[in-house]
């Protein structure tokens, strides 16, 4: 796993899927000044994200009904630097939303999680 | 994980299409409810008088369909990812269906055979050109799920319901009603509430109630098994039919076709309503939200519906095949797609007037372009005109199936302003602002 860390860029994100909660690891990340989410889905199903050092929040719009999330991610991506990265947790993966991002010149990544629930990754392409 | 690249805003169709086929949907109440008020309680007597057929495919065709294509249109390049080719093609669909539905009620409320051969031969034209363009977007789908299977067997019911009904219709053109008339009707009524309607309804809501109203999705195991069991619900009456030929003389084959679609019908009308209702009470944000009266109140007559249809079966006096057939299109499915349009309408009119500009310039707020005041009434219209039309089929008064009928016209009326006030630029008050 340390391998695949020091490859990660210092505001990327790694996710994980654990049959166990792997504390010793989670601590020992912590102490290296990752910032670590750990949710367990199901039973032997943990799913753990690590945030590199320079990651941004993640900005939490799952309680949001639509379109309200999609007016939140283009409210904040609209002053997106190519230096900034903008991560959120939306309800779904938000397919209607990322013609909007590529018209405005935004590269996104999405990741679907098993609650169908999506975490969502934007920069500005250099 | 999804990456970047290759999606543009052409990808769903101009809001132009849904919007007309939306837009015709009160038209399709306007001329249920003249039927009611010019004939009184005779459509009402029983589901095989020529009035009867004329309001209730007033009510499928008109209304029903008019909202249910519409959404398809819209739905498929969102849902399956893949965009519908030659979209335009959908108003001369719209045009063939409405062409087609003035000859089935001119016929059928006196008119001559020819109006009933013209309606055959437009919903003949209309059937290949709704079905080519979507099943093929439906055929090779980027994203597969239980709404796009759904999307798929309704889409399929649909071509069924056609085929089956052209098929009986060519009684009213001159011909001989097909042998077995009873056995079509079953199935024409089966593949339609069923496949048709229930199929999209289940379909669309795995999409929109947790979208619309941050209620917990259903799980994958849950709508697997209820997929399977609206599937099976519909192929077994067929399968039925085919291996009891002459074996079971106990039984009429219309009757058998009914009890081999349970399946289906308690999906629809027990299952998929009570789970529904379920996540609907545990949603994230209790929000007070028109359009999920309508939701609910549409599943509730759901639940009414089975012990209905049990009696529409076994009993003879034929106002429990009326009253089914009325709860059905406009209790159940008619409620739920009023709902659906207050909430849906301002959502497209938003993504594709303003989503553009968020972040850019000062923009309305979605919940700003519709009144909760104007969707609450035609709420009270609505279940005012399901609650009266049911005491006027148990009661089978004049006085009360024309006061049904006005009551429908009230609620197409205020469908239609509702509509307008949305669709039309300009006319919706833009007082919330996203700066």
């Amino acid at each position: 796993m340390l391998p695949i860390l020091e490859r990660m860029p210092d505001d990327g994100i790694l996710k994980l899927t654990a049959p166990k909660r792997l504390d010793a690891f989670i601590i020992f990340l912590q102490n290296q000044g990752y910032r670590v989410h750990v949710r367990e889905w199901q039973a032997r199903v943990w799913d753990i994200e690590v945030l590199g050092v320079k990651s941004p929040e993640i900005v939490d719009l799952r309680e949001l009904e639509a379109p309200e999330p999609m007016e939140k991610v283009l409210m904040a991506c609209s002053q997106l630097d190519v230096t900034d990265r903008y991560l959120a947790r939306l309800p779904h993966v938000p397919a209607p939303l990322f013609p909007h991002l590529e018209s405005r010149g935004l590269s996104w990544c999405v990741h679907e999680e098993v609650d169908q629930s999506a975490l969502l990754l934007i920069w500005r392409a250099a | 994980m999804q990456l970047s690249g290759g999606l543009s805003l052409d990808q769903a169709p101009v809001l132009s299409v849904p919007a007309s086929f939306f837009l015709a949907i009160p038209l399709g109440v306007f001329v249920s409810a003249c039927i009611l008020i010019a004939y009184g309680a005779l459509p009402l007597l029983s589901p095989w008088l020529p009035q009867a057929l004329a309001l209730t495919h007033a009510g499928t065709l008109g209304v029903l369909a008019m909202g249910m294509i519409g959404a398809l249109y819209q739905m498929t390049p969102v849902v399956a990812g893949t965009p519908v080719p030659y979209t335009r093609i959908a108003h001369l669909v719209q045009a063939l269906l409405l062409a087609g539905l003035a000859g089935f009620l001119w016929r059928l409320l006196g008119g001559p055979e020819s109006a009933m051969a013209w309606a055959l031969t437009c919903f003949k034209l209309a059937l290949p050109a709704f079905l080519l363009p979507l099943g093929w977007a439906l055929i090779r789908p980027a994203t597969r799920n239980e709404t796009v299977q759904g999307m798929r067997l309704a889409v399929l019911s649909l071509a069924a319901v056609t085929l089956t009904g052209v098929l009986m219709g060519g009684g009213y053109a001159g011909g001989v009603f097909a042998e077995g008339r009873v056995l079509w009707m079953q199935i024409h009524l089966t593949l339609a509430l069923l496949g048709w309607v229930g199929g999209l309804i289940m379909a669309v809501s795995w999409q929109v109630i947790p979208m619309f109203y941050l209620a917990p999705p259903a799980s994958k195991t849950t709508m697997r098994w209820l997929f399977g069991l609206l599937l099976s619900g519909l192929i077994l009456p067929l399968a039925t039919l085919y291996f009891s030929a002459g074996v079971n003389d106990h039984l009429s084959p219309s009757l058998l076709v009914a009890i081999s679609a349970l399946p289906a019908a308690t999906v629809t009308w027990l299952l998929h309503p009570m789970l529904t209702l379920r996540n609907i009470s545990q949603r994230k944000r209790k929000r007070s939200d028109g359009s999920l009266l309508f939701w609910k109140a549409g599943l509730t007559c759901a639940l009414l519906i089975t012990p209905i249809a049990m009696a529409a079966l076994l009993l003879p006096d034929p106002r429990w095949q009326v009253l089914f057939g009325w709860l059905a299109i406009w209790g159940w499915a008619g409620l739920i797609m009023h709902g659906m349009l207050s909430r849906i309408v301002p959502f497209l009119v938003w993504f594709h007037r303003y989503s553009a500009k968020v972040g850019l310039e000062p923009v309305p707020s979605m919940r700003s372009l519709l009144s909760q005041r104007r969707i609450k009434t035609g709420f009270a219209l609505h279940t005012s005109s399901v609650v009266l039309g049911v005491t006027a089929i148990l009661v089978q008064a004049d006085l009360l199936a024309q006061l049904t009928g006005l009551l429908l016209l009230a609620t197409a009326i205020s469908l239609a302003s509702m509509l307008l006030h949305v669709l039309v630029p300009g006319k919706a008050s833009v007082s919330g602002m996203i700066e």
